[in-house]
């Protein structure tokens, strides 16, 4: 009777916890996008998407994207961040505004959910971040997923939303979010390529090319060494050239660590938008975190042609 | 009844995972409210995570306040309306929880509750024309006002009217002139003014002066623009390109045959543009001369365009 009488007992605790535990997601768009098919593709693939995630999280192992509509890009770049560092998402019912994602015309040229939490799951003790994320999905126009990556917090966000459109630029204000977010996930998933780019790929001349090479070579040994970098972007900030509105400074503060060793800088560059199809960095460096203010770079320092 | 120790230390294993999976589902039943109120289309809603409550609460409502104000000018679209956020916290409702170690704050109102603390503008160029900004510097502000060369005329402007009283109105415009701003020639400019005799006789049709054409482009912009928003948006965008050198209200303008004019009606589309010529003011649409009296009653504001 004691025996039978445990069982019940613990099967009643338990059960509750298992039903948390299940593997299952559901994403439902609450408003942003009209309901059709596109609609409907952005809620089948980000739910079978993060159950997938949740799955592998559980079994420990890689991720299988069967079945799923996901571009190279965004599957490559979860498939290195869960080499580094496993996650899974925290709530099986989630409920989201879609973003649309505009060119400087207006047009629609895909969406966006952002603000979904995750819980980090690190593989060893080389992971010393935040164990609360929050990740944004990028689609493109069909629904198909065509970003994945850790999100910039919605302070930052929301100040970008509303100067976009006190300044009547928000398509390239989100683009350049968009980018800081990336250089933030090519931390997480160690995407020394995608840095390299910053710091050595530009075709004007470099300002303090010599201090951003270095540290691009000092970088490099770390990423190859490190079992997981932890990065925290900060002060983020995107300022339009008064004169020629075409050009665009973004600044950002970052500091990296692992077990062994930390660094990190205020990084400064230049963005050309002049063709808005393909903005590019012409410029760009990066001073130590202690840098006064008054010496810190900004689009004053830059002669544009 | 003896109870054994191990039985005893079964208990309190248990109780204590029923804790867990109590607050578990307390966790849970937060989470489905709040998604229970995502659905409802009733509802304006916005959320933060961040490392404090009070952080959180303040983005969380900064986003909301946004929502609220697009939400505002769909179904506002020929009216200058404002929402302000004193307004809309008394209406809202907020749910805190915990996400690990940050904070989540989730934020809603009702739609039917904004309507009544919409408040709408009315505009009278002939009024004393005051500005106000509703922004306050932003957080890069201070590194600006060492740039003179960046954004700075953009950074106090507002983003809606705010209305002094229900008679006497405020002007639509922001609040810094464009003067603050080191005059740059532009390189790519070309061809200065010409200016062309015209008849008195305001009957008469006559042609204005020669505009390049930025200046046509620049002037046709304004005459698209249907809403006050739009002017705004049109007027930034020419100011940051520095094609708009300065602008005010009828109030403060210098001289009133010397400057380009936009007049709008109440709702802010553009009806005319008068342009400057030999000390009087032509229609571009319809080259006669007017005045400025002809459009008592609208709205109006004057802009000096880049040499």
């Amino acid at each position: 009777m004691k025996h039978i009488l445990m069982t019940f007992l613990s099967l009643w605790v338990m059960l509750p916890a298992t039903m948390l535990g299940q593997d299952g997601v559901k994403l439902e768009i609450s408003d942003g996008i009209e309901v059709g098919s596109v609609k409907s593709s952005i809620e089948r693939n980000a739910s079978l998407l993060m159950t997938a995630i949740n799955q592998a999280e559980r079994k420990c192992s890689d991720v299988n994207f069967q079945g799923i509509d996901i571009g190279n890009q965004a599957l490559q770049s979860i498939g290195m961040m869960w080499e580094n560092v496993h996650f899974h998402i925290v709530d099986s019912d989630i409920v989201e505004h879609c973003f649309r994602v505009k060119d400087s015309k207006g047009a629609t040229v895909g969406y966006q959910v952002r603000h979904i939490a995750i819980q980090m799951k690190p593989l060893n003790d080389s992971y010393q971040g935040d164990l609360t994320q929050k990740i944004c999905i990028n689609f493109n126009r069909d629904g198909r997923i065509s970003g994945f990556y850790i999100a910039m917090d919605e302070g930052l966000y929301n100040r970008l939303t509303q100067e976009g459109k006190r300044f009547d630029d928000l398509d390239r204000r989100m683009f350049l979010l968009n980018w800081v977010e990336l250089y933030r996930s090519a931390y997480d998933t160690k995407d020394i390529s995608f840095i390299e780019k910053v710091f050595t790929g530009n075709d004007h001349a470099l300002i303090d090319s010599i201090g951003s090479n270095l540290y691009f070579s000092y970088l490099k040994r770390v990423f190859e060494k490190s079992d997981y970098i932890n990065v925290k972007i900060s002060d983020v900030s995107i300022v339009r050239h008064g004169v020629k509105p075409n050009y665009y400074g973004v600044a950002l503060k970052h500091e990296w660590f692992t077990k062994y060793c930390s660094n990190g800088g205020i990084l400064f560059m230049v963005w050309d938008f002049t063709d808005d199809n393909a903005p590019c960095v012409v410029a760009s460096t990066i001073q130590p975190i202690r840098t006064d203010e008054k010496d810190l770079f900004n689009l004053n320092n830059i002669r544009l042609r | 009844m003896n109870i054994s120790s191990n039985f005893r230390k079964y208990i309190v294993a248990l109780t204590m995972l029923a804790s867990v999976s109590l607050v578990s589902a307390q966790e849970v039943s937060v989470s489905k409210q709040i998604n229970q109120i995502k659905r409802n289309t009733q509802y304006l809603y916005s959320e933060a995570t961040m490392e404090s409550e009070s952080e959180a609460m303040k983005v969380a409502y900064d986003m909301l306040l946004e929502h609220v104000h697009e939400y505002v000018a769909e179904n506002n679209p020929n009216v200058a309306v404002s929402v302000l956020l004193e307004d809309i916290k008394p209406k809202s409702e907020s749910m805190n929880m915990m996400r690990g170690n940050m904070h989540r704050v989730f934020v809603y109102v009702k739609k039917s509750d904004i309507e009544g603390v919409v408040r709408q503008s009315t505009v009278d160029p002939n009024d004393r024309a005051t500005v106000k900004g509703t922004e306050s510097p932003r957080a890069m502000g201070d590194k600006q006002q060492s740039a003179p060369a960046a954004e700075q005329p953009q950074a106090a402007q507002q983003s809606a009217v705010v209305p002094n009283n229900a008679e006497k109105s405020v002007s639509v415009v922001a609040d810094k002139p464009a003067s603050q701003i080191a005059p740059v020639k532009h390189e790519n400019e070309t061809a200065a003014r010409q200016t062309e005799s015209s008849p008195l006789e305001t009957t008469v049709k006559s042609t204005t002066r020669q505009l390049t054409v930025w200046e046509k482009r620049a002037i046709e912009s304004f005459l698209s623009c249907t809403d006050f928003a739009a002017v705004q948006a049109k007027l930034n965008r020419l100011l940051a390109e520095y094609k708009v050198k300065r602008y005010g209200t009828p109030d403060d303008c210098p001289e009133q045959g010397d400057v380009f004019w936009v007049i709008m009606n109440e709702g802010g589309g553009v009806i005319a543009v008068l342009c400057p010529d030999n000390g009087q003011l032509a229609d571009y649409k319809t080259s006669q001369y007017v005045s400025l009296s002809q459009y008592k009653g609208k709205n109006a504001i004057w802009i000096q365009l880049s040499k």
